[in-house]
């Protein structure tokens, strides 16, 4: 695994990787969040479905078919405080074809030419796919409630994050996408192809350089600035905690409590902060799996995460409503039996293990070398899973017990279950 | 014990086949371009297992619904240490699930292969339930269900199964529901265990950096040869005709979600990958992302790329299903089955049948990248009675007119049509 610059404002990160039968490559575009989220949260279904050579989604869907059933998926998501904007690629090798085409270098420049050579005319882009994205983008903010769980963990961020950028949606408002023009979409990819920087992620049996050259050899053209990284606001501590509880009409409540991690930048005390998470709550020796959920019995889940790239710390349950004060006031109280150094040094060598044991299978799964690709090409340090397990190896006892000394709970929500709507 | 070598010279893969001394199948398929391996332990003994009479035994057995996954979670406890807390000194990641007509024992490991085994084995092999603990379970299994019971994806299939099917054990829920699992004992438990989980009943799948040799001195050291258990499940008699043309359910969901599923023959219980794959051409040719209907339904605003099509099967039970969201599911319906009725009448071109093949074919080859999609392959080909490569094989092998065929089978009148939708809708 390496990353590479491929020209102004261009890099490749990339994994040559020879028991792969398929190539997957993913073109991002990094842009901040911000006022213009809405308009750039509409561009991937845009540049993804369709081309100024193969201007249908019929057309252009028959041409991944007779590429091997080759898919072009566009996506939309946040990471720390930047909108990515990306096309994924997956497609079959060059090996496997069975009458001896080219398929991964046919599309990878397909893919090339869904972000460089879009079907737009000076007007802007085409009105009939403008309308289609809309749509859909209409349509994918609505069923974001659908998903209780997501729910959940989405009213959370937005209330925790209340006065951060961080509270918005990447896919952006929806009140905002009427107003959006076709000449609008066209300055923003404009303005994107120009300021925005761009990680390609490659995953695939072809080497590495073979996918560069053809980077460059597409991205030469375009007069990239380079551009300095984006930063994201991270604030080491809570204000005091505060609880927001909605009802509505579910089977499960969902109790969902974000914590400030005390991190000042992504990497900041990285290590020991996510052995204290495992130890909390992530995985079966955690405190929560081993005493909410076993012990206890009150939930079918309840695990904490840490969201590195904003220095957050995330528990998410799923539980009775009746039950959610218990299993909150359980949670409270293993937090701080991590705190005190109530756990055993057995329990330490576990969450090393384990996520020891996962970093190094990061490559036994085309999808997950590509996430972590992504994840990594965009930070301002780039390492290997290899590297990133050292990390965790030196970390002691007391560093955990540091590290859980400066989380600090700053909102809880609970999802009840119920017949009203939302409630103060 | 006896072994064979099964191959595919397109994909330059191959995978052992080995007839273990304790009465287990075992298959290893070594791949050391990897770092680590994933194992699978998987048993027949699903949600659709209701009713079964063994051999030795005079009388039928009927156990509450949802015990087969009440059982996959208390397989993991023991007398001493719990089977999370051995995979905890390893490192490992291990997991189970159950579905319709299997359970599944799993692990993914970077290292320590063989210790990993060793527990997997272990545990699966040494069931020990008490009403104490047993009675446990039911909380947090209860929990299970309910969040199953807030996912409108999960209901609109238990209701399509339930439109389609009449008597067919399909329909229940895999978890059971809160009633039929407090009904669960140690006993039933343990008359299902010794029922579904002999040897020859099973099968062993891993696939990684490990050996042949590896595996099977792990299973020489922790496995007993045991008898094969004779059984037959009772599979009731069932209708040709749908049980009711639509079913709906209210639930806090923006866009409605629907599901059409149209009815097949009763036999065979297990679909051939021939079958199988001319189905999934049929299905794309209908209604896939290559197919006009497709296109025009997405431009009319009254689909989104959540649209699919595919083959659902399983033992006992196959029903071919078009998924997705719409505002208006009806209009989505009768434009489906107006495509399908023209195909029926017009027939395949060569161009659409030849295009959708080769996107199938080269989806299946993307199936050959992970091990934990090989292992999970390897267990459920050996269910179905064929090989890893049987499905890959049927893609050269399959014709139009099987695809013909399968499109004959899509009939409007025996159809179901799911939705669910908010109550605003």
């Amino acid at each position: 695994m390496k990353l590479q610059k491929i020209c102004k404002g261009v890099r490749l990160a990339g994994c040559g990787a020879a028991q792969f039968k398929t190539a997957a490559v993913s073109l991002s575009l990094l842009a901040p969040l911000d006022e213009k989220t809405t308009v750039r949260a509409l561009l991937p279904g845009l540049l993804a479905r369709t081309t100024k050579e193969y201007p249908t989604t019929l057309s252009m869907n028959r041409r991944l078919g007779a590429l091997y059933g080759a898919s072009i998926t566009p996506s939309v998501k946040k990471q720390g405080e930047m909108q990515v904007l990306t096309l994924t690629l997956t497609t079959l090798d060059d090996r496997f074809a069975l009458e001896g085409e080219d398929v991964c270098t046919e599309a990878i420049g397909l893919l090339c030419d869904c972000l460089l050579q879009p079907d737009v005319t000076q007007e802007g882009f085409r009105p009939e796919n403008v309308r289609r994205e809309k749509a859909l983008l209409r349509q994918r903010l609505d069923s974001e409630n659908d998903d209780k769980r997501l729910y959940a963990l989405r009213r959370m961020t937005e209330e925790m994050c209340r006065d951060e950028p961080y509270r918005r949606n990447p896919c952006g408002c929806r009140d905002e996408i009427d107003a959006i023009t076709e000449k609008d979409l066209l300055d923003c990819w404009m303005d994107l192809m120009l300021h925005a920087n761009v990680l390609v992620a490659y995953v695939g049996s072809l080497p590495e350089e073979t996918v560069a050259a053809v980077l460059k050899a597409r991205f030469s053209a375009v007069q990239k600035q380079e551009l300095p990284e984006l930063r994201t606001e991270f604030l080491t501590e809570s204000y005091g905690s505060r609880t927001v509880r909605e009802t509505q009409d579910v089977q499960q409540g969902k109790l969902v409590i974000g914590y400030r991690a005390g991190m000042t930048y992504e990497m900041d005390n990285y290590a020991a902060i996510r052995l204290m998470t495992a130890i909390f709550g992530g995985g079966t020796f955690s405190k929560l799996f081993c005493n909410v959920r076993e012990k206890m019995s009150l939930c079918y889940y309840c695990s904490a995460r840490l969201v590195r790239h904003k220095g957050l710390i995330i528990v998410e349950s799923g539980v009775e409503t009746a039950n959610a004060e218990q299993a909150l006031a359980a949670i409270r109280r293993e937090l701080d039996e991590v705190r005190a150094g109530n756990f055993t040094d057995e329990t330490l060598a576990q969450a090393k293990r384990a996520l020891c044991d996962s970093l190094r299978s990061v490559t036994d799964s085309s999808f997950s070398a590509l996430s972590w690709l992504e994840s990594l090409g965009m930070s301002e340090t780039f390492r290997t899973p290899q590297e990133f397990a050292e990390l965790l190896q030196s970390v002691s006892r007391e560093e955990v017990i540091l590290a859980a000394n400066l989380v600090t709970e700053d909102t809880v929500f609970l999802l009840q279950s119920g017949r009203k709507e939302a409630q103060a | 014990m006896t072994e064979r070598i099964i191959r595919n010279d397109l994909l330059g893969e191959q995978y052992y086949e080995i007839e273990h001394d304790s009465g287990l199948r075992v298959l290893v398929m070594e791949l050391p371009r990897y770092t680590g391996a994933f194992a699978m332990f998987g048993t027949r003994f699903g949600s659709v297992d209701t009713c079964f009479k063994r051999s030795d035994e005079a009388d039928y057995t009927t156990v509450p619904d949802g015990i087969a996954h009440f059982l996959e979670h208390k397989l993991f406890e023991s007398e001493e240490k719990d089977a999370f807390e051995r995979f905890n000194q390893t490192g490992a990641s291990a997991n189970a699930f159950t579905s319709y007509d299997r359970t599944s024992y799993l692990f993914q490991c970077a290292d320590r292969v063989e210790e990993n085994l060793e527990i997997l084995l272990d545990f699966v092999t040494h069931p020990y339930f008490t009403e104490e603990t047993v009675q446990k379970e039911q909380g947090i299994i209860g929990q299970e269900i309910r969040m199953y019971q807030d996912n409108p994806d999960w209901v609109l299939v238990l209701n399509l199964l339930r439109a389609i099917y009449h008597a067919n054990p399909a329909r229940l829920d895999i978890a059971g529901s809160v009633e039929s699992i407090a009904e669960i004992t140690p006993a039933l438990l343990y008359a299902c265990y010794r029922t579904f989980y002999n040897h020859s009943n099973m099968v062993l799948a891993v696939a990684g950096n490990v050996t042949k040799e590896q595996v099977l001195a792990v299973c020489d050291r922790a496995l007993q040869k045991e008898a094969p258990v004779r059984f037959e499940q009772i599979v009731p008699e069932e209708p040709d005709t749908v049980a009711q043309p639509y079913i709906e359910a209210v639930m806090p969901v923006e866009l409605p979600k629907f599901a059409l599923g149209f009815k097949q023959p009763a036999q065979p219980l297990v679909r051939s990958d021939r079958e199988t794959v001319a189905m999934e051409i049929a299905l794309d040719i209908a209604a896939g992302k290559l197919s006009p209907l497709y296109h025009a339904l997405l431009e009319k605003g009254l689909i989104n790329p959540s649209f699919s099509a595919f083959y659902f099967t399983g033992r006992g039970f196959a029903v071919p299903m078009i998924v997705g969201e719409s505002a208006d599911p009806a209009a989505v319906r009768e434009a489906v089955l107006a495509r399908i009725e023209a195909l029926q009448q017009n027939g395949i071109s060569d161009e659409d049948f030849s295009l959708s093949r080769k996107q199938l074919y080269g989806r299946a080859v993307r199936g050959f990248n992970d091990v934990d999609d090989l292992a999970y392959q390897l267990t459920d080909a050996c269910f179905r009675g064929s090989t890893l490569f049987g499905e890959i094989e049927s893609f050269r092998a399959v014709t139009k007119e099987d695809v013909t065929e399968m499109l004959g089978r899509l009939q409007s009148a025996n159809s179901s049509f799911s939705v669910v939708k908010g109550a605003k809708a």
